[in-house]
């Protein structure tokens, strides 16, 4: 008995908003159709739209877009021969942007995949607003976590899926990051991510992430730009081993 | 104007099994954070819109790209092609863009 009681109370507070805003939109559909009418004089193209409501919808449904958290770029170089400081700018392009999940795919799904790039080449995915080099503000107080990869038929794998942790935003401390970089290299394929800092806390948690995404086991080393930058010799020490 | 409303999209039953925490029950929604202001997506869900109609269109600058990569010469290329190309790997990871549909599960097993 109480129940339906309740029941009605609770018709009743509906009621009258519905039928309210039922008769806003018969009314609303009227003007409409007067507005429309001189304009529109076929008027079964109208009830045809109707028709198709549904169908649209779900076509819809299918057609938009996913925006990104961040907006990133792809650029490529290609270091033919000595690697040289001071010219490797010059050689590296910026190929496009993109900053929705459809259009990321667009990209990476017509892209060559990393095991065909030439030794000497890398790929850089970077957020729109910094550049791939040591030298910009947001990479100068930075490092690197830098996996060597092993297997060659999992390379094109292991860069997807870190692409995909960047641009999906599932990296830990993913704000701390700038981008990511794959080197095709003789001494072994790698693939770099970029820090803004070398907090110890925050470059950790995106390096044991970064192990998580490889899904592997082995050591990921952390190096800080600057040391990197000042070192005339090849070997840098790393700062953090995990 | 009823030219420029549209229904809400309703949930479809084949897509309950795609629901998870991080999309909407239209699941055209992206996930956020607690505060609401992140955009997130894991794996899955970036998979899911890889074989949409509007993720295959290749852009012009890839096409131009490629055709950039394809005419640089170089000698090493043969040499490294034919090193690399041994026969189909004995397990099937390596992702092929272009083929029809990835095998998600296989490929991406998620823990």
């Amino acid at each position: 008995m109480t129940t339906t009681t309740k029941d009605k109370d609770v018709e009743c507070l509906v009621e009258p908003t519905s039928s309210l805003s039922i008769s806003d939109k018969s009314s609303e559909n009227v003007s409409s159709k007067t507005q429309q009418q001189p304009i529109n004089n076929n008027s079964n193209t109208e009830t045809q739209d109707t028709e198709d409501t549904e169908e649209q919808t779900e076509l819809n449904d299918n057609l938009i877009k996913h925006p990104l958290q961040n907006r990133w770029s792809l650029w490529y170089d290609y270091r033919g021969g000595k690697i040289d400081k001071d010219n490797w700018a010059d050689s590296l392009k910026r190929i496009i942007s993109f900053d929705t999940v459809e259009d990321f795919w667009c990209v990476f799904n017509n892209l060559p995949g990393v095991v065909n790039l030439k030794t000497g080449s890398s790929y850089h995915l970077f957020k729109d607003d910094i550049e791939p080099k040591w030298e910009h503000t947001s990479n100068i107080k930075g490092g690197k976590w830098v996996a060597v990869l092993k297997d060659k038929s999992i390379n094109d794998k292991l860069w997807l899926q870190t692409v995909m942790a960047c641009v999906g935003e599932t990296f830990d401390s993913g704000d701390e990051i700038c981008g990511i970089v794959y080197n095709a290299r003789s001494s072994g394929d790698k693939i770099s991510v970029w820090t803004k800092s070398c907090n110890e806390k925050s470059s950790k948690e995106i390096g044991f992430s970064f192990k998580n995404i490889l899904e592997t086991h082995q050591t990921v080393s952390f190096f800080s730009h600057e040391d990197a930058m000042r070192s005339t010799t090849k070997s840098v020490r790393s700062l953090y081993d995990i | 104007m009823s030219s420029t409303t549209k229904a809400i999209p309703v949930l479809k039953d084949n897509r309950l099994n795609d629901i998870n925490f991080s999309t909407s029950l239209g699941g055209t929604l992206y996930g956020t954070t607690p505060g609401g202001t992140k955009k997130i997506y894991d794996r899955t869900q970036l998979l899911n819109y890889r074989n949409s109609p509007l993720s295959k269109t290749p852009p012009p600058e890839i096409s131009n790209f490629n055709d950039l990569i394809k005419q640089k010469p170089s000698t090493s290329n043969n040499s490294t092609n034919t090193n690399s190309t041994t026969t189909t790997p004995p397990t099937n990871t390596t992702p092929v863009p272009k083929s029809s549909k990835p095998d998600h599960d296989e490929m991406f097993q998620m823990e």
